[in-house]
């Protein structure tokens, strides 16, 4: 009878009390992604009015594919950080899986299906290599995926000697310039790729798992959950999403570069941090993931559109980048504050 | 019907590493619902028998008995499958998971479709649990890195003892608390009691032992020096026996 008083009285203060109390700009910072969604619309408002291209049919059709290409390569980069590591060399798996695609259809003359899932099985064996690395000799992830990163760099131009591909079927680039209800196929396989990330943190064992890793590896390794395993699958799914995102490039160039990859490092990262993956490990949020890879291409498209000196394109990339991280180092201390 | 009255029995453990002698001839006997407390020193070898208990470490000699039968604790898996649940120092709790996530970890409840996390079931569980205990967590989906240090470690309490175990070690429990709070986790091992679960309690605050331990177990240099009933002792002559 006591318990059962108790019970209720628990029961019924589970509305989230603690944040009704706190003021707007707080509450921003506890809800990272309503921060993004009020930046996204600040700039969606700010680049309509600068530019009348921007609301073209057509560039929202080009900025939808881009965003698509950037989540991919977010979600690569964040499912790392969420276990507290990182993967320098997302950009290079990605390589990997447009020089395999181009080389098993132009070279050999497969099929593209076969050829595609060779290159997603490059990507997963290149992310198992990274993970292996990590977990069973003990190097930790950056110094290990900067390695690999050259490593499969070293790979993509050995194979291919620089010349990129260009005998891919337009059969092929149907998936990656086409679309149905006026979004591009590649945005709706991001619906679904983002569908699952959320799916994989809220209701499979394995995102609970890897989400606690990133929060404390200890107290994860003493409840009984092997967390170099973990680790290893978070970098084989890395690799699998960073050779999906040089699939669908392919796709959409209708060749395979060899150059594909050497900027994502820094999309991933800016994309994956802007939306709200803590570099620390222990969160990610399949919506500020959308989110972040909406501003990036925003600020790309948009520095395009307003004429802005593009060859100082990097550095706007690398301040919005320190700026996101600043915004996380406040989150950090308002949520120690907040803890006290 | 049990053999004797004990839950855990000790017997003549000895382990050394490499030319120490960490733990020679330790017999400890642990009684049904008991709270134990266990002092010595520093170095004394609490933290050794313990992880010999827990499956970290393997004695070189010596037998342990649960429940009057001999077990073999070859690994931590072993350990936990018999009964026995560590609590540390350090409230072992994911910071960025909420309270249920932190409760279940590691052995998290499944539907049968794909598998998926019954989270609404491991909530009102855990509101069960935290209820249970007593423990006054207003918003059980509150994080763990926003709850006070003696929350912390209630929930990580809270999570050894949702194993249902039989025995549980609480490696220095109060040594990061707050006074206020060192008496509420006090409170909470005391209550255990009643739930038929013996207790070790591994700790340097010799007030702690004397508010809620039923016998003190005294290490000295490896050694068992004495088991005195906690009413019929007091806090110099313990001192005198750990020195």
């Amino acid at each position: 009878m006591h318990v059962k008083e108790h019970n209720q009285q628990l029961t019924l203060s589970e509305q989230r009390e603690d944040f009704v109390k706190v003021g707007f700009l707080k509450s921003l910072l506890l809800h990272p992604e309503a921060g993004i969604t009020i930046a996204v619309v600040l700039l969606l408002i700010i680049f309509s009015v600068a530019s009348p291209s921007f609301l073209t049919a057509y560039n929202i059709f080009n900025v939808a594919r881009n965003v698509a290409s950037y989540a991919f390569i977010a979600i690569a980069q964040a499912l790392v950080i969420v276990g507290g590591g990182m993967n320098l060399s997302v950009g290079a798996i990605g390589g990997l899986a447009v020089v395999a695609t181009g080389y098993f259809i132009d070279v050999q003359g497969f099929p593209p299906a076969i050829a595609v899932i060779i290159a997603l099985l490059v990507g997963l064996a290149a992310g198992a290599f990274n993970g292996v690395i990590i977990t069973k000799i003990g190097i930790n992830s950056f110094v290990a995926t900067l390695a690999t990163l050259f490593i499969f760099t070293g790979i993509i131009y050995g194979i291919t000697k620089g010349y990129p591909y260009i005998n891919i079927p337009k059969s092929f680039t149907i998936i990656g310039r086409k679309g149905i209800g006026g979004l591009p196929y590649l945005f709706w396989f991001m619906v679904g790729a983002l569908g699952f990330i959320f799916y994989m943190f809220n209701f499979m064992r394995f995102g609970r798992w890897l989400l606690a890793t990133g929060g404390s590896k200890e107290a994860t390794r003493v409840s009984g959950v092997n967390v170099d395993r973990i680790i290893l699958l978070s970098h084989v799914l890395s690799g699998l999403f960073a050779a999906i995102a040089g699939v669908l490039w392919v796709s959409r160039m209708g060749s395979a570069q060899p150059a594909t990859g050497q900027d994502w490092l820094i999309i991933s990262f800016a994309s994956a941090i802007i939306g709200g993956t803590a570099l620390s490990g222990g969160s990610i949020s399949a919506l500020g993931l959308f989110m972040g890879s909406v501003i990036i291409v925003l600020i790309r498209n948009g520095l395009i559109l307003l004429g802005v000196n593009i060859y100082f394109e990097q550095t706007y990339l690398g301040l919005i980048i320190l700026l996101a991280v600043v915004v996380d180092r406040i989150r950090a201390l308002y949520y120690q504050m907040a803890g006290t | 019907m049990r053999k004797n009255n004990y839950t855990l029995e000790m017997k003549n453990i000895y382990k050394s590493f490499g030319g120490i002698h960490a733990l020679i001839d330790v017999s400890l006997e642990l009684r049904h619902g008991e709270i134990l407390g266990l002092v010595g020193d520093n170095a004394a070898g609490k933290s050794s028998l313990m992880k010999i208990l827990t499956g970290a470490y393997q004695a070189n000699r010596g037998r342990i008995f649960f429940e009057g039968r001999e077990v073999h604790i070859t690994n931590p898996r072993v350990s936990r499958q018999i009964g026995i649940e560590m609590v540390y120092q350090d409230f072992e709790l994911c910071p960025n998971l909420d309270v249920p996530a932190n409760l279940f970890l590691g052995r998290e409840i499944t539907g049968n479709f794909l598998k998926a996390l019954k989270n609404r079931q491991m909530e009102s569980e855990a509101v069960e649990i935290l209820g249970r205990l007593k423990i006054g967590i207003k918003n059980s989906k509150i994080k763990a890195n926003r709850l006070s240090g003696g929350q912390q470690q209630a929930v990580a309490i809270g999570k050894a003892v949702s194993f249902n175990p039989k025995v549980v070690i609480m490696d220095e429990p109060t040594a990061s608390l707050a006074v206020v709070e060192i008496e509420k986790v006090l409170d909470l091992i005391l209550r255990f009691k009643e739930q038929d679960i013996s207790i070790i309690l591994v700790t340097h605050r010799l007030d702690d032992i004397f508010k809620v331990s039923d016998r003190i177990f005294v290490l000295k240099h490896g050694r068992r020096v004495d088991v005195k009933e906690t009413s019929q002792t007091n806090k110099d002559e313990i001192i005198k026996l750990m020195f």
